[in-house]
């Protein structure tokens, strides 16, 4: 009599029987079909693991904020002091800032002003555009591809120089950087109000 | 797959709530708690639901997590249970049904026998684990891959270890019937029979 599914599985696992052991060492079928489960077995290890859907983190995000341990956010002295120490940091600055330089260097002062003087225009342009451009996005219609084109071709490039703009703001090592920074900001959104200006007039006609 | 080594940094961080820290150890394990929940549940939504589940669980109860053991096996349990309680809720039935009830014997007829090459080989294992009852499933996965013992099983499935043996005999028959076409006798037994 050939052992069971069971026992052969059992002998797999190195759980089974001498007797069993002994009759399969001897029955080549059921020793084929010992390998054939190990077979199966490491087919079944085998299998490519799956991924999750790449949202699903995103899902579960929200629910893991709601129930994290108190000690994860700040308990209510905690938040005190805290909001405490930033606002004495924040008076702390104002007050260093509103203060004269005392031990700046002339020259490095007229340097500054000479640099704020610069700027100081064309952040004021670039203000003043920016609201034009606001007015022009909210009244957005349909778009021809080729304006839609020179729109986003527009913008990359007053993204770009939007990125080197943060990484210079607080460098005034680099005064002929940023005033050519600035400007290169204006002559773009110019060019986009333009754009947007002449789509609404031709919507018009 | 659940042998991801641990970082206890990472876990230290992640235990005083910081998301960051959270989030390194979903991303190391959200591949074989979701493989799990696939293998052992029908419908993919039950899977994301189980991958979830025990993410929340984790993380939520990462500080009773005492370390005795690795991150893995303890993250592993929590899965598994998940998707057990799923199964047990539908009453643990372990009859081998297909996806949709179709007439396996029927559906059987001209397949081509378990021997093309190992791409084929695979997507025909994965095929016919797939039309295993998910009692069948769970103990195949959980005893052939995840390597639980009989024992632990039962205590999991809350049945006795009997009842996770005879599921693994029965369920590798079918494999073994959906593969090749045979009977789900032991080849033995058949040999037997036409002596």
């Amino acid at each position: 009599m050939h052992p069971s599914d069971e026992n052969l599985l059992a002998l797999r696992d190195g759980e089974a029987s001498e007797e069993v052991a002994a009759h399969v060492s001897q029955c080549p079928r059921c020793a084929s079909e010992v390998e054939r489960l190990r077979g199966m077995a490491q087919g079944l290890r085998e299998l490519p693991s799956l991924r999750p859907p790449s949202d699903a983190w995103c899902a579960l995000r929200p629910a893991l904020r709601e129930g994290l341990p108190e000690s994860a956010g700040l308990s209510a002295v905690g938040a005190v002091w805290a909001a405490l120490m930033v606002l004495m940091l924040g008076v702390s600055f104002f007050v260093l800032m509103r203060q004269p330089a005392i031990h700046e260097d002339p020259a490095v002062a007229r340097q500054r002003l000479a640099l704020r003087e610069k700027l100081e225009p064309l952040q004021a342009r670039s203000r003043s555009l920016e609201s034009a451009l606001a007015e022009y996005r909210v009244k957005q219609g349909v778009q021809s591809g080729t304006t839609a084109g020179t729109i986003a071709y527009l913008e990359d490039g007053l993204a770009i120089v939007d990125l080197q703009l943060s990484l210079f703001q607080d460098d005034d090592t680099e005064p002929d950087t940023l005033v050519r920074l600035w400007q290169e900001r204006v002559k773009l959104l110019s060019a986009l109000v333009e754009v947007n200006a002449t789509r609404g007039a031709m919507a018009q006609i | 797959m659940f042998d991801v080594p641990d970082d206890p940094l990472v876990i230290a961080r992640a235990r005083k709530g910081d998301l960051a820290a959270m989030e390194a150890l979903y991303r190391s394990y959200e591949e074989p708690v979701y493989t799990l929940g696939r293998r052992l549940l029908r419908r993919p939504e039950e899977a994301e639901e189980v991958l979830q589940e025990t993410f929340l669980e984790v993380l939520k109860s990462l500080r009773g997590f005492r370390g005795d053991g690795p991150l893995g096996l303890w993250i592993r349990k929590i899965a598994v249970n998940k998707a057990l309680m799923r199964i047990r809720a539908r009453g643990l039935r372990a009859e081998d049904a297909g996806p949709d009830g179709a007439n396996l014997s029927e559906e059987r007829a001209g397949r081509p026998a378990f021997k093309a090459g190992a791409l084929v080989e695979r997507l025909h294992l994965e095929a016919a684990f797939g039309r295993l009852s998910e009692v069948a499933r769970a103990v195949v996965w959980l005893h052939d891959v995840e390597g639980f013992t009989h024992d632990e099983i039962a205590q999991m499935m809350k049945k006795t270890p009997s009842f996770s043996k005879s599921q693994l005999a029965r369920a590798h028959a079918r494999l073994r019937n959906y593969l090749t076409g045979e009977h789900e006798e032991s080849p033995c037994i058949q040999a037997t029979k036409t002596s």
